[in-house]
C-alpha cells in the first residue's frame, strides 16, 4: 500500500460519515481515481458489515452505523447478505468439524444437490458393514439435527435483534430529518423577516426630505473569481473592510452559451445556501465571458464560501457550469 | 445513431448514448488496452458506490447521468486529454450530484408542506420491514445456496473457508489460507472480497432485492 492511502480506521470514519466535509471529499475523489484505495475501501466496508453482524460494534461506532450506514437501502442489502452469509458459513464450519469427528466423509452444502436450504448434507460411508452404516447415519442425523436447530435458533433470535435495530436507526434518521426541515423553515422565516427590514429601510430612506439624505459614493469591493479545477488550487482571499456596501463578484465562465445564468452561494463548512441571485446574464470582458454578482457584507463572514453557478437553456433546464471558491476576511 | 455532424446547440437532455458513442466510451475507459468492458463495470461499480455513500436516492440513474455526459462530451470533442478517466469521471460525478442537491433542496424547502420531506434518503416504514424481513431471509437463503452453486470450486473453497471462524480463530485461518494458496494477506483478503463482491451481485440478483 503506497503512502498516501488512508488507514482503516479513516476509511471506517469515512464509511460512517465522521470525516470533516474536507476530508470526505478527498477520499470521494480517491475512491473513483485511485485503484488501490477504491478495493481497500471495498474490503474494510466489508469487515465493517461482518463486524456489525457478529455483534462486535460498540459505543459511537455502533450509533454511527445505525445512524448513517444504514440509511441507505443498498447498504442494509450489504447488511442482509452478510447475515445470511454468515449462517451458511458457520454452517460450513459445522459441517467440517461435525464430519471429521463422526469419520464419514461429507459433502457440505451446495455442491449441485439441489437442496432448498444450506443444511443438507450428502454423507459417503466409509465401512461396509450394514449395521455400522446405520449407526454412522443414525448418528450423523442426529448431530445434522442438533446443528440445524441451534442454527435456527440463532438465526430467528438474530431476525429479531436485526429488526429492533432497524426500527431504531429508522427512527432515528426521521428525527433527523424532521429536525432538518424545521431548521429550513425557520431559516426562511428569517430570512423572509430580513428582506421586509430591509424594504421599510429603502422605503424611508427614498421618502427622507432632500436635506436629510447624504448622497455619497457607495463603498465597494470588487474581486475576479475563476472556476475551481480540481485537487488544492490558491483560493482567493477577499477582504471586507467594515464600511463596504457591497462586494461585488465577476465570475470568469468557461463556456457563455446559456441565455441566463443562476449563482447560488454556499458555506463550503457546511454546504448551506446563503444567498440566491435572481436570473443573471453573461456579458464580455476583454475577450472572456462573465456574470456579476453583487452581495452585501452582512451575508458575509470571515469563512470560506463556494458560488455555484448553472445555465440555464432555452427549455428551462439548469446545467452546472461552474463553482467558485473564496475565502472572506473581515 | 449519431454521428460527429450532430450539432452542439442541440439539447443535452435530448442525447442519447448510441452504441458507437458507448463504444468510444469503453476505449477512453481502457486508456489504450482492451479490459473486455471490466474497467467501464468497475467504474460504475464505483460511482454508484460514491452516489449511494451520499445517500442518494436513485444511485443507478445518477450514475447513468454521469457516463452520459462523460460519453457525450467525448463524441463532441473527440477526445478528452486533459485529466484521465477517472479524474474526469470525478468531476463529472461531483456536477451531477451537487445538481442532485440543488433538486432536492428545492423541494424540501417548502413553507406551506412542511409534511412533504424529500431528502436525499428512503425510509421504510420499521413495521412492514419486519415482516418482509423474515421472507427476505428464507429467499436470500435460497438464492446464496444456488449462487454458490456457481462459483468455481476454489473460489467457493477460498470463501468459505476465509469467513471460517470468529476473531482470533478467523485471523489464524486466514493466514494458513494465504499460505496454502500462496498469497499474500492482502492479495487473500482482495481476491475474497472480489468473490464475494460477485456473490452479492448474484444474489441481489437472484432475490430481487435493492443493492
Amino acid at each position: 500500500m503506497h503512502p498516501q492511502i488512508p488507514g482503516d480506521q479513516l476509511i471506517t470514519q469515512y464509511l460512517l460519515g465522521s470525516l470533516s466535509s474536507e476530508e470526505t471529499e478527498r477520499l470521494d475523489e480517491l475512491s473513483l481515481t485511485d485503484d488501490e484505495f477504491a478495493t481497500r475501501l471495498r474490503v474494510v466496508e466489508d469487515e465493517l458489515v461482518d463486524a456489525y453482524v457478529g455483534g462486535e460494534l460498540t459505543g459511537q461506532t455502533l450509533q454511527q452505523f445505525n445512524s448513517f450506514y444504514l440509511a441507505s437501502p443498498r447498504r442494509r442489502g450489504k447488511v442482509r447478505f452478510a447475515q445470511v452469509f454468515r449462517t451458511v458459513a458457520e454452517q460450513h464450519a459445522r459441517t467440517g468439524a461435525e464430519s471429521a469427528q463422526s469419520g464419514v466423509t461429507a459433502r457440505p452444502i451446495a455442491q449441485g444437490a439441489g437442496s432448498h436450504r444450506a443444511r443438507r448434507l450428502e454423507l459417503l460411508p466409509s465401512s461396509g458393514r450394514a449395521w455400522q452404516w446405520g449407526l454412522a447415519a443414525a448418528a450423523s442425523l442426529l448431530l445434522v439435527a442438533t446443528a440445524w436447530l441451534a442454527s435456527e435458533n440463532w438465526r430467528l433470535r438474530d431476525q429479531v435483534n436485526q429488526a429492533r435495530t432497524e426500527q431504531t436507526a429508522v427512527e432515528q434518521r426521521e428525527r433527523e430529518l424532521l429536525a432538518r426541515q424545521r431548521s429550513f423553515t425557520s431559516e426562511k422565516e428569517v430570512e423572509v423577516a430580513r428582506l421586509r427590514e430591509n424594504l421599510d429601510r429603502v422605503k424611508r430612506e427614498s421618502t427622507a426630505p432632500p436635506s436629510q439624505t447624504l448622497w455619497q459614493f457607495p463603498a465597494i469591493v470588487a474581486v475576479v473569481l475563476t472556476p475551481q479545477t480540481r485537487g488544492v488550487s490558491q483560493i482567493a482571499d477577499v477582504n471586507v473592510p467594515a464600511d463596504t456596501d457591497f462586494v461585488a463578484i465577476e465570475l470568469q465562465l468557461e463556456s457563455g452559451d446559456y441565455p441566463g445564468y443562476r449563482a447560488t452561494l454556499k458555506a463550503v463548512s457546511d454546504n448551506q445556501v446563503i444567498w440566491r441571485s435572481g436570473r443573471l446574464k453573461s456579458r464580455t470582458s476583454g475577450d472572456i465571458k462573465v456574470v456579476g454578482i453583487s452581495l452585501r457584507p452582512a451575508l458575509l463572514k470571515s469563512s470560506r464560501y463556494m458560488v455555484e453557478v448553472v445555465g440555464i437553456s432555452a427549455g428551462g433546464s439548469n446545467e452546472s457550469v461552474g463553482s467558485y471558491v473564496f475565502r472572506v476576511i473581515k | 445513431m449519431r454521428d460527429a455532424a450532430t450539432p452542439k446547440s442541440e439539447s443535452k437532455r435530448d442525447w442519447e448514448l448510441s452504441e458507437d458513442a458507448f463504444r468510444q466510451l469503453l476505449q477512453w475507459l481502457d486508456e489504450g488496452t482492451d479490459s473486455g468492458g471490466a474497467k467501464y463495470l468497475e467504474m460504475r461499480r464505483r460511482l454508484v458506490s460514491f452516489f449511494d455513500r451520499k445517500n442518494c436516492l436513485a444511485p443507478d440513474e445518477l450514475v447513468d447521468e454521469t457516463l452520459n455526459r462523460v460519453a457525450r462530451r467525448l463524441k463532441e470533442e473527440s477526445a478528452i486529454t486533459d485529466t484521465t478517466p477517472a479524474q474526469y469521471s470525478y468531476i463529472v460525478a461531483r456536477f451531477v450530484f451537487l445538481e442532485y442537491l440543488r433538486r432536492t433542496e428545492t423541494r424540501a424547502v417548502r413553507l406551506d408542506s412542511v409534511s412533504q420531506l424529500d431528502g436525499p434518503s428512503v425510509e421504510v416504514a420499521a413495521g412492514s420491514d419486519a415482516q418482509v424481513s423474515r421472507e427476505e431471509k428464507e429467499r436470500l437463503l435460497d438464492c446464496l445456496e444456488r449462487c454458490l452453486d456457481r462459483l468455481e470450486p476454489e473460489n467457493r473453497d477460498l470463501i468459505m473457508h476465509y469467513y471460517h471462524g470468529e476473531q482470533r480463530t478467523k485471523i489464524e485461518n486466514r493466514r494458513a489460507l494465504a499460505e496454502r494458496s500462496g498469497l499474500t494477506i492482502n492479495a487473500l483478503s482482495i481476491r475474497a472480497c472480489r468473490v464475494r463482491g460477485r456473490l452479492e451481485a448474484c444474489v441481489s440478483e437472484c432475490a430481487g432485492t435493492i443493492q
